[in-house]
């Protein structure tokens, strides 16, 4: 086989892995600085409490976070599609179970959530402890 | 391992130029068949490694749900700032192990090498806030379930918020100790000269690893401090 051996013939050399020196780092200080400035978002926001819109936005900051390291950190962007599907369909299943647990908890008949810590506690809590939400769900077990 | 340096016909006979010795396996018919190949099971890795935090999320979501109040009122006695520091760690390392590859492959061993240390400084820095306030928390009695003791957070639910920080981040935290064992073992091989332009797939996955430990707590910070 040593006959066929031309190393002064490039064109023939499908690079090993990628086009070695072409390749650029500027995405990825890009890549980082976006990342940096959505973590000072995220908490910027976070702080703030906007109730209903929070927790969305919260995730939504979060997805695109990842998605840019999906994407550029992890070559997910130069390399073959395969890899993102397998991300994908990860990702659709773990939402599929957060997503069926969630209505399953969201739609139960409310008495049957349990009223106190799930544990209890082995030290004395202070008297207010007692508080919370009990006397909402006796009421609605009593009708 | 005289066969596997033999390139197989109808390949390029030049693929294994510089590739140090021993990195084909002998059942792979070039080294283009390998990288997929290895890659490929890299993902489906990830893929269960997201699917065993997805169980935790689950359970996050639950509780949750069922405690709103416990879980932003327990959420408001983390360190906001310690955690928003150890997010900019994180990140700060996920970049620099992205740099490491790119360095490893235009052959640039000793900025790679110099990108890998700062890594594994960032992985050790990141534990060691982690373990601080783990400490306060300890000290405070805000521990998972049947041990809470926390006195300024009483609703109910609240202990439950705190098993599952402690589980999340507990096992996040182990994932970054097993990234950072991976990062040092390839340090030390590419400061032995085994990654360069014609092969850094070794390196490759390992960054990935450290890059998933990142994705995990993109997610872990907001929902377990900004509630």
């Amino acid at each position: 086989m040593a006959e066929t051996y031309k190393p002064e013939a490039p064109a023939h050399r499908p690079a090993a892995q990628h086009d070695a020196h072409e390749h650029s780092a500027t995405p990825y200080v890009v890549v980082w600085l976006v990342l940096c400035g959505l973590t000072l978002l995220t908490v910027m926001t976070g702080k703030q409490h906007l109730g209903a819109i929070a927790l969305p936005l919260a995730i939504a900051i979060a997805t695109t976070k990842s998605l840019l390291v999906l994407l550029f950190f992890m070559h997910l962007k130069e390399q073959k599609g395969i890899y993102g599907m397998i991300i994908f369909v990860s990702v659709l299943f773990a939402l599929l179970l957060m997503g069926m647990t969630i209505t399953d908890v969201a739609t139960r008949f409310k008495p049957l959530s349990p009223a106190g810590a799930p544990f209890g506690s082995r030290v004395q809590l202070p008297d207010d402890a007692e508080g919370g939400d009990k006397p909402a769900l006796e009421k609605e077990v009593a009708h | 391992m005289s066969s596997a340096a033999t390139p197989a016909a109808g390949h390029d006979p030049h693929e294994l130029d510089g590739v140090p010795e021993g990195i084909l396996a002998h059942h792979y018919s070039s080294l283009a068949a390998q990288n997929e190949a290895v890659r490929l099971g890299m993902w489906l890795f990830l893929a269960t490694e997201i699917l065993l935090f997805a169980g935790l999320f689950a359970g996050y979501a639950i509780y949750r749900f069922q405690f709103p109040e416990a879980f932003a009122e327990a959420s408001r006695h983390l360190d906001l700032s310690l955690g928003t520091l150890n997010t900019f760690v994180l990140i700060t390392s996920s970049f620099t192990v992205a740099m490491a590859i790119h360095f490893a492959r235009t052959d640039r061993k000793n900025l790679a090498v110099a990108c890998l240390i700062f890594t594994i400084a960032c992985a050790l820095g990141f534990l060691g806030i982690k373990s601080i306030e783990y400490m306060h928390k300890f000290q405070e009695g805000a521990l998972p379930g049947p041990y809470y003791a926390f006195k300024e957070v009483t609703a109910p639910g609240a202990p439950m918020y705190f098993t599952i920080y402690f589980l999340t981040t507990g096992l996040h935290a182990v994932h970054v100790i097993i990234g950072m064992s991976v990062l040092i073992v390839l340090t030390f091989k590419t400061a032995n000269g085994r990654f360069s332009s014609k092969y850094y797939t070794g390196l490759e996955l390992g960054g990935l690893y450290w890059h998933l430990v990142d994705l995990v707590w993109i997610f872990l910070f907001p929902l377990l401090y900004l509630i």
